[in-house]
Parts: C-alpha cells; sequence; structure tokens
C-alpha cells in the first residue's frame, strides 16, 4: 500500500469523527506522514470534488439559460400584446407564471429531488416577481423612483432564498443590491430641484437596510460558528 | 494555515455575509441622505459619511469582515480631505492646497502603522492587510505623480496662497495627524512590530511631503504658467528640475523598498504590489519623457518592444523571487 492510499485510508475514518481540516492535518502529521505528502493527498481531494462538481455547473448553468429565456420569452408575449391586454389580464399573467414557476421548482426541488431543475425554476420565479414589479408600476402609473423597483424586487428575492435555501439567488440579490446603490444617489440630487425625495424612497432604502443587515448578520453568525478556528 | 489571511473571504459564508454587511452600510448611508433631504438639508453631506464610515468601522470590528473596513478608512479619508477643502478658504483667502496632500500623506502612514499594529494578533490579520493596503496605495499614487510633468506643475499651484497658519481648522488637523503619527511609530518601533529601515523611510516620505505647507511658492516653470502638461511645450524651470530629480529618486526607491520589504518579510503581496507600480512608473516616465520627442509611429513600436522585455523580467523575476519566499 503507498503512502498516499494511507493517508486516504486515515484521512476516511478522521472525517468520519467530524475533524476539522486543520486537526486531520495535525494528526496526519503525528503519524509520521510528511508534509509534502499530507499536502498532496488534500490537493487531489480538491481536483476530485472540482471534477465531480463540473458537470452539476454545467447542468445548473443550462437550466438557468432556460429560465432567461423562458422570463424572456413571457415578457416579449406581454410587451407586443400589451395594447389589447386589460390590467387585469396583465396582472393576472404575470401572477400565474410567477406561482406556477414557484410552485413547479419547489415540486422538483422537494419531491422529485432535482435540486438544479427545481432551483432553475424558482430563479425563473424570481425574474417574474422582479420584471412583474415593473410592469405593474406601469400598467398603475405608480409614482416612484424607479431604482425602488430594484429593492423591493431584493427583499423577495432574499425572502425566497431563505424559504428555499437556494444559495444562487443569493448572487441575485447582489446584483439587485449594487443597481439599486449605484442609482439612488443621482436620484437623491436630482431631487433638489424637485424638492424632498418620495417618502416612500426613504421607507423602501429603510426596508434595504433592515433585510441587508439582518442577512449579514444572519449569515455572519452562522459562519462564526463554523469557522471559530479561523477567528 | 499560511497565507490564509490574504484572501478576501474564506468561505462562500464569509464572503456573502461580508458583502451584504457592506451593503447594509451603502444603504445607510443612502438612507440617511434621503432622509436629510426629507427634513431641509439639516446636516451636510460629509457629516452623513463621517458617520456612516463609524458605523462601518464598528461593524468591522463587531462581525471582523474587512470590507466594511475599507469602506469605512475610504468614508474617513474622503471626510477628512473635503473638510480639508472647505477650511483651505478663510474669508476669500486662499490657503496653500499643499495642507491636503500633507493630511493625506499623515493619513497613509498612520495606516501603515495600524496596519502593522494589527498584525502583532492573528485576530486581526486580515484588518492589518487592509490598513497596509491603504497605507501604501495612496501614497505611492501620490509619489507618482508628483513624478510626473502635471504633478511637478501641482506643486508649484500648491504652494500658492497662504500659509497653513491661517486657518486653526487645517493647523489643529496637520497637528494632531502629527502627533498621532509619532506617538504610533514610536509605539510600533517599542513592540518591534517595524523595522529601523522601514521607520526611517516613513519619516521621510513623511517629510518630504509635509515640507510642502512650509515652502514659499515654488516657480516650477519658465512661463507665464505656472502649470506643466503631459504634451505642453512649458519648461521646467530650475527648481522644477530638482523638484522632478527628487520625486523620481524618491519613487523609484520606494517601489525597490517595497519590493525589498516584501522580500525580507516573506510577504508575496508586497513585492506584487511594487512590481505593479515599478510597471506603471516605467510606463509613465516613457510617455513623459519621449512622447514630443519620437516619431509616434516609432515611440509606440519601441513601447510595444519594452512593454514585451520587461513583461518576460517582472514573470521571471516576480515569480522567482515569490518562489523563494515560498520554499523558504
Amino acid at each position: 500500500m503507498t503512502n498516499q492510499e494511507l493517508i486516504k485510508q486515515k484521512a476516511q475514518i478522521l472525517f468520519s469523527q467530524n475533524l476539522t481540516k486543520e486537526e486531520i492535518y495535525k494528526n496526519l502529521l503525528s503519524e509520521g506522514f510528511l508534509v509534502d505528502e499530507i499536502n498532496l493527498f488534500f490537493k487531489n481531494i480538491s481536483t476530485e470534488k472540482e471534477k465531480e462538481e463540473n458537470p452539476k455547473r454545467t447542468i445548473f448553468i443550462i437550466l438557468i439559460i432556460g429560465a432567461v429565456l423562458v422570463a424572456a420569452g413571457i415578457f416579449s408575449f406581454v410587451a407586443s400584446n400589451w395594447q389589447e391586454m386589460t390590467s387585469f389580464v396583465k396582472v393576472s399573467i404575470i401572477l400565474i407564471s410567477m406561482i406556477l414557476s414557484y410552485s413547479l421548482g419547489f415540486y422538483f426541488q422537494e419531491k422529485r429531488n432535482l435540486p438544479k431543475l427545481g432551483g432553475a425554476l424558482i430563479i425563473l420565479g424570481v425574474l417574474i416577481y422582479g420584471a412583474g414589479i415593473f410592469l405593474v408600476a406601469q400598467i398603475f402609473n405608480i409614482r416612484a423612483n424607479w431604482p425602488d423597483g430594484f429593492i423591493l424586487w431584493m427583499v423577495g428575492a432574499v425572502a425566497m432564498s431563505y424559504a428555499t435555501k437556494q444559495y444562487s439567488l443569493i448572487y441575485i440579490t447582489m446584483v439587485l443590491c449594487l443597481i439599486a446603490i449605484f442609482a439612488y444617489p443621482p436620484n437623491i440630487i436630482n431631487s433638489i430641484s424637485g424638492g424632498a425625495v418620495l417618502l416612500t424612497s426613504t421607507t423602501v432604502l429603510f426596508m434595504a437596510l433592515i433585510t441587508t443587515s439582518l442577512v449579514g448578520f444572519f449569515v455572519r453568525k452562522k459562519f462564526l460558528e463554523q469557522d471559530l478556528n479561523f477567528y | 494555515m499560511k497565507n490564509e489571511y490574504l484572501k478576501i473571504a474564506i468561505s462562500k459564508e464569509d464572503f456573502i455575509s461580508q458583502i451584504f454587511l457592506f451593503f447594509a452600510v451603502s444603504f445607510l448611508g443612502i438612507f440617511l441622505f434621503a432622509v436629510n433631504r426629507e427634513i431641509g438639508n439639516i446636516f451636510s453631506w460629509e457629516t452623513i459619511v463621517l458617520v456612516t464610515s463609524i458605523v462601518a468601522l464598528a461593524i468591522s470590528y463587531h462581525q471582523k469582515t474587512i470590507f466594511t473596513l475599507a469602506a469605512g478608512l475610504v468614508g474617513i479619508s474622503i471626510w477628512i480631505v473635503t473638510k480639508m477643502s472647505n477650511w483651505l478658504v478663510v474669508d476669500e483667502i486662499k490657503i496653500k492646497s499643499a495642507a491636503i496632500i500633507a493630511v493625506l500623506a499623515l493619513l497613509s502612514v498612520i495606516f501603515y502603522l495600524f496596519g502593522r499594529l494589527h498584525e502583532a494578533k492573528s485576530l486581526f490579520k486580515r484588518f492589518s492587510l487592509v490598513y497596509l493596503v491603504f497605507g501604501i496605495l495612496p501614497i505611492t499614487a501620490v509619489l507618482l505623480f508628483f513624478s510626473s510633468r502635471p504633478g511637478i506643475g501641482t506643486i508649484g499651484e500648491m504652494t500658492q496662497g497662504d500659509p497653513i497658519f491661517s486657518s486653526w481648522q487645517v493647523t489643529v488637523t496637520i497637528l494632531l495627524l502629527a502627533i498621532a503619527f509619532i506617538g504610533l511609530l514610536f509605539y510600533t518601533k517599542s513592540k518591534q512590530l517595524i523595522s529601523n529601515s522601514e521607520a526611517v523611510a516613513l519619516v521621510f516620505l513623511v517629510v518630504l511631503l509635509e515640507s510642502k505647507i512650509f515652502l514659499p511658492e515654488q516657480i516650477v516653470s519658465i512661463g507665464a504658467s505656472n502649470e506643466l502638461y503631459f504634451y505642453g511645450q512649458e519648461q521646467l524651470s530650475n527648481l522644477g528640475v530638482i523638484w522632478a530629480i527628487i520625486y523620481n529618486f524618491v519613487i523609484f526607491f520606494q517601489l525597490l523598498g517595497l519590493i525589498l520589504l516584501g522580500y525580507v518579510r516573506r510577504e508575496s503581496w508586497l513585492i506584487n504590489i511594487g512590481a505593479v507600480f515599478l510597471f506603471i512608473l516605467i510606463f509613465i516616465k516613457y510617455f513623459d519623457w519621449f512622447f514630443t520627442f519620437l516619431d509616434k509611429s516609432v515611440f509606440f513600436i519601441i513601447a510595444g518592444v519594452l512593454l514585451f522585455g520587461l513583461g518576460w523580467f517582472m514573470e521571471r523575476g516576480r515569480r522567482y523571487v515569490v518562489s523563494n519566499i515560498e520554499q523558504k
């Protein structure tokens, strides 16, 4: 048996005892293995992990592209038939497609054990929800600053991410946050001539502050509990 | 683990929590701006930046996040520099704007010393990196600028005006920062967190950049205007040539010093920063010296060939030094 196989055997036992990487490292060192050999073992593990992850990632990317295309299709349909449709039909299309997408996503993720497909459908639901915010604002001529829509979208995406444990939704919320952060200051500055900023914007901004703080502190708490060794 | 502190985030959760806390700080700032506007601009925007920065720093130390630390440091620097520029005009009297560079230089060296101070505790090692970067980058950028033609022109402009003592706010700010710098320098030296050569280099840089606030107006060009541009025909005066020589030497040796420091302290990121700035320096110098002398096609061909050579040298040299460090 080679040293690498021996390390693998020992490491598997240590991994099953839920020891941290550092503890396994120390344990292997005390067993008399060389640093280079242990490093090589950990390097091989991460390469194997990467090989396993790559096809999964490809599937997810394909599904995400699919979700984006479906969302684009729904909205191009609504946009091209804008004049012919009543407000009720427009809102119904948005709501039905969103609920359908979420339901299917939840079904595939939880009941059929197809997390990638389920996740992509949930992402589609979030995309429909976000675009729906802007469509509803346009249909009913709601007077608001346009970056408000991104914050409402972000809050919804965070709630959905928490409910469905979909990490990829967090990345969407990051993009939404960035858009809002860059878009708000010019809006506030431009409001010099027009008087105060709409009170709704201030409330929405407060909501963004609370939501991002909660996500930050909540995830941080979880992380600090896991990685106390580092800190 | 070795060099673990060099990572921006050590896991997905770490990254997400840090970025969301950063977003929270940004939204806090924007929210305060919006509320301030609603209530009729009672507070200045600088005050809101200061409050947000203090909150960012408090979150950083409480939650050990480096994104908010960086935001807090940038915010504090913006607040001080904008306050300084407001204080530079007193009763229509214009005070030497060199005071801004003096404050920026003092802030940078203070950040640098804070970085070395944080290095002592493994808990704050990542903080140390942020402070060090915010200490090194501004001062290097300022030196790089002053070593160029427009930079030397700016030296002329910055020394125009009344002495800093005409504004008590400017004087007190510089004095307080200088005291903080001296105190930190002695403390870090007494704890052996910085070497003698590092301390000497810091003092030298501070003296060089602070000296401008005490100097009379520097006439750096021959001509009516005391301004110099990259492609202009203005000639440097004797004084301008002296400043050009001083700053070119200082920036060159500062960058070499950074690379050497990285080698001595086994910090490859310092070598990388030094190498990147050395590359920028050579690029700027080439434009500065040869753009008006050479035919444009020859100029660009030589620039291309030089870049290939420089890239090859940097790749080999930098990799050699970094791998040497890793082996040791």
